[in-house]
């Protein structure tokens, strides 16, 4: 038995050393947690478009038209740049970038609204970037509700009713939970740093295993127990990557804002077995790694359909099994769900118990993988 | 001259065929990246998102509501909640995405002509289905409170016409110009796959100069070629300009053409844009890998870019709103270009002359190796590798 723990040291020595020696490795596993980080709040975490260019084509030329331009323009997410006396010259404006939508006012607009009937605005927009088109129809119908309600208060009391007050009401109040400013970083950037955490580790351990065949390390830990090297290799990893998990988990989503509402103790928790997991599937991908640069090709592309697996971006409810299994073998399907649930939704560890176990369960599958292509690995190495 | 174009060239597709690392770097990953991307998003848009109901009144008039809810097509009421309470619970444990809660007495109060508050929550930290159903469930709501509205106005003597345009007097409408699904993947799809292209292009260019130095065999490499970079570098990188302008090529035609993403520009514009964005991308590999030397090095910064160039090149979050100067990186990657040209040729099919500058910026692309020849032809005369 001490032994055994002689073994785990001796190997965790000799990792660490062989990491930390290696320029080309310490890249990914320093420099990149640090700083993809702040260059993806860079780009962000400004969250939300706000005056998106519009132009008008106001056939109506009226009071009322008019009053609608004025409150698009005065909307926090539109901007109206300029005024266009047809369809042909406001199209000219898109195709130049110079707008991203066009507002269309018909002529009879002031006439129809007049006559107790409905006057006609239609928006037509670019589609290229959709937070735009968001953008501009939240403003539009702001702006156009808005008027509606203006026009609603003198015509009520033309038809009738008794003053201006309005009839009973049934108000509707809309709550926005776990990313209350409808925010694009606050949805992506809690789930991207779990996914750098993985993806980072994966390299690192992947390019050591493409080290460890080309440059004839592999000799050094046969005198070693299987299990001493599993353990040993596990303890390194996770001792060079405390820092990291800590700035990531804890450091990132405080200095940029990011919903932290969950409770500390159950994110260590969740670290735990997702760490674990992704160092032993980082192991298992070892073996097939024969040259460290090919771990760039095989490991980097992999990152933007995990973000899509993930059922972040893409909702789960939508996808096939298929593809919920493909997810569901990468540690960080689990892991972004639950960390983005228990930060941003206040979920405890209970409310995240399935995640948490499907992590564990990766811990296991990933620990007998390993075990299997170490041995296979042990009896073929010449 | 000919002859070592051809003795170069031979050579390159006999370590092309004799390494799976291209088959998968050039083939295999960027088709399944593909297949992948569309066919995860196939549906186009998420419609029947889960919905948590909180009933606390339970009449006829609320079990409308209700049937007026489960009607739009965003919203599917999977859970029926006594309080918002429970509700939230399903939330948190990601069952429901959003929850619509009708107070109780809600019959007794439009009975008495008392205001009354109906909420409805949304889990925003899930993009996509979180906004659906904001539009699903407000609509519901604004509804709801049309048809109160409506009832009183009856009683005080207007006529229903009247009454429908009172309630609406200014009648919106949009007109989503080449995407009136918003459908996801006409949006994603077409950026995100050519942007997983462009990585590739980056990584296997490197790839396969710079392994001549890891492996020692620069100086063969430039005897095969004449001792002259250009035709080295000529006949090295064709075979992969063929096999990646392929791929791109049939990625487009299987988007454009098989699962008839709008295409309302010419084909011979778009199918261009491609030819030049897979040369820039080799062009920018070429640079990287004159730059560093170093086979472990230049991949690690091509990964870096590569990875970074699906943020920065603004396919979903426009550059002019991003923090500091971080935007003008955008410029330096082809992505953004192609991702312009897509745009306006593909998508909104403009004429060739709104896109002059973006051809123009993958023409200019082309001229980044001439900076380093001379850096990589003494790097491979006189190989030092640094393991």
């Amino acid at each position: 038995m001490k032994s055994f723990f002689q073994d785990i040291y001796a190997v965790w020595r000799r990792e660490s050393r062989n990491v930390i020696a290696d320029k080309g490795v310490m890249i990914f596993l320093f420099f990149v947690p640090l700083f993809y980080p702040i260059v993806y709040a860079l780009i962000y975490n400004p969250e939300l478009v706000r005056d998106v260019p519009v132009v008008v084509v106001d056939n109506s030329r009226s009071t009322k038209s008019r009053s609608l331009a004025r409150k698009i323009d005065a909307s926090e997410s539109a901007k109206v740049v300029g005024y266009a006396s047809n369809m042909e010259e406001a199209r000219e404006c898109m195709a130049e970038k110079e707008s991203y939508g066009i507002v269309l006012i018909e002529s009879d607009f002031d006439k129809e609204i007049g006559r107790g009937e409905r006057g006609d605005v239609t928006l037509f927009c670019d589609m290229s970037l959709l937070i735009r088109y968001k953008a501009l129809l939240t403003a539009l119908t702001e702006a156009t509700f808005d008027l509606g309600s203006d026009i609603q208060v003198e015509s009520i009391s033309s038809v009738g009713a008794n003053g201006p007050s309005l009839p009973p009401t049934i108000d509707s109040t809309y709550y926005p939970l776990g990313n209350p400013e409808q925010g694009f970083a606050t949805f992506l950037l809690p789930g991207i740093l779990v996914l750098v955490m993985q993806q980072t580790l994966l390299l690192t351990i992947g390019m050591m295993g493409g080290a460890r065949s080309e440059r004839r390390l592999r000799f050094q830990d046969k005198e070693r127990g299987i299990f001493a090297e599993i353990f040993g290799k596990i303890l390194t990893y996770v001792f060079l990557y405390v820092a990291q998990l800590v700035y990531l988990f804890f450091l990132v989503p405080m200095i940029f804002r990011y919903p932290q509402i969950g409770a500390v103790s159950d994110i260590i928790l969740l670290s735990l077995p997702f760490a674990l997991s992704v160092i032993l599937l980082g192991l298992t991908l070892q073996t097939f790694i024969k040259e460290r640069e090919s771990t760039f090709v095989f490991i980097v592309f992999t990152s933007i359909l995990l973000l899509f697996l993930s059922g972040i971006s893409w909702p789960l409810f939508e996808m096939s099994s298929f593809y919920k299994f493909l997810g569901g073998l990468f540690p960080s399907t689990w892991a972004m769900q639950a960390f983005v649930r228990i930060n941003a939704n206040a979920a405890d560890l209970t409310e995240v118990g399935f995640e948490y176990k499907m992590l564990w369960l990766c811990t296991l599958l990933y620990f007998a993988t390993t075990y299997i292509t170490m041995r296979y690995r042990r009896a073929h190495d010449k | 001259m000919f002859k070592c174009f051809k003795n170069t060239l031979k050579r390159e597709i006999k370590l092309l065929c004799s390494r799976k690392l291209y088959l998968f770097g050039m083939l295999l990953i960027p088709l399944s990246v593909l297949f992948l991307l569309t066919s995860l998003m196939k549906s186009g848009i998420p419609q029947h998102i889960p919905t948590a109901l909180v009933d606390m009144d339970n009449t006829v008039q609320t079990r409308d509501i209700i049937r007026l809810l489960d009607s739009s097509p965003e919203v599917d009421i999977v859970e029926k909640k006594n309080s918002y309470a429970e509700a939230l619970d399903l939330m948190k444990q990601g069952k429901v995405y959003g929850i619509f809660v009708i107070p109780p007495s809600f019959t007794k109060d439009v009975a008495a002509g008392r205001d009354i508050q109906i909420s409805y929550y949304t889990n925003n930290t899930f993009y996509i289905p979180g906004s659906l159903l904001f539009k699903g469930l407000k609509t519901t709501a604004k509804l709801t409170s049309a048809a109160t509205v409506k009832t009183y106005l009856i009683e005080v003597g207007a006529s229903k016409q009247q009454v429908q345009n009172l309630l609406q007097p200014v009648n919106f409408q949009t007109v989503e110009l080449n995407n009136p699904w918003t459908h996801y993947s006409v949006y994603l799809s077409t950026s995100f796959v050519p942007c997983a292209l462009a990585l590739l292009i980056f990584l296997c260019t490197c790839y396969s100069i710079c392994s001549e130095e890891k492996r020692g065999t620069s100086r063969e490499w430039l005897v095969s070629s004449g001792d002259s970079i250009v035709m080295a570098l000529t006949a090295k990188l064709l075979p992969q300009t063929i096999v990646f302008t392929a791929v791109g090529v049939f990625s487009q035609a299987y988007m454009f053409s098989f699962l008839n993403y709008p295409l309302n520009g010419s084909v011979f514009n778009i199918v261009l844009a491609m030819i030049l964005f897979v040369l820039a991308n080799q062009a920018m590999g070429i640079l990287v890998s004159g730059v560093i030397p170093n086979l472990r090095f230049s991949l690690s910064i091509c990964s870096l870019i590569g990875m970074l160039s699906f943020s920065i090149g603004a396919f979903s979050f426009p550059m002019e709103y991003m923090y500091g100067s971080i935007g003008i990186f955008s410029y330096i990657i082809p992505s953004r270009y192609y991702f312009l040209i897509y745009v306006d040729q593909a998508f909104n099919g403009l004429p060739m002359y709104y896109s002059r500058f973006y051809y123009m910026a993958l023409l200019v692309f082309l001229l980044l190796p001439l900076f380093v020849l001379k850096r990589l032809y003494k790097a491979h005369k006189n190989p030092v590798y640094v393991p």
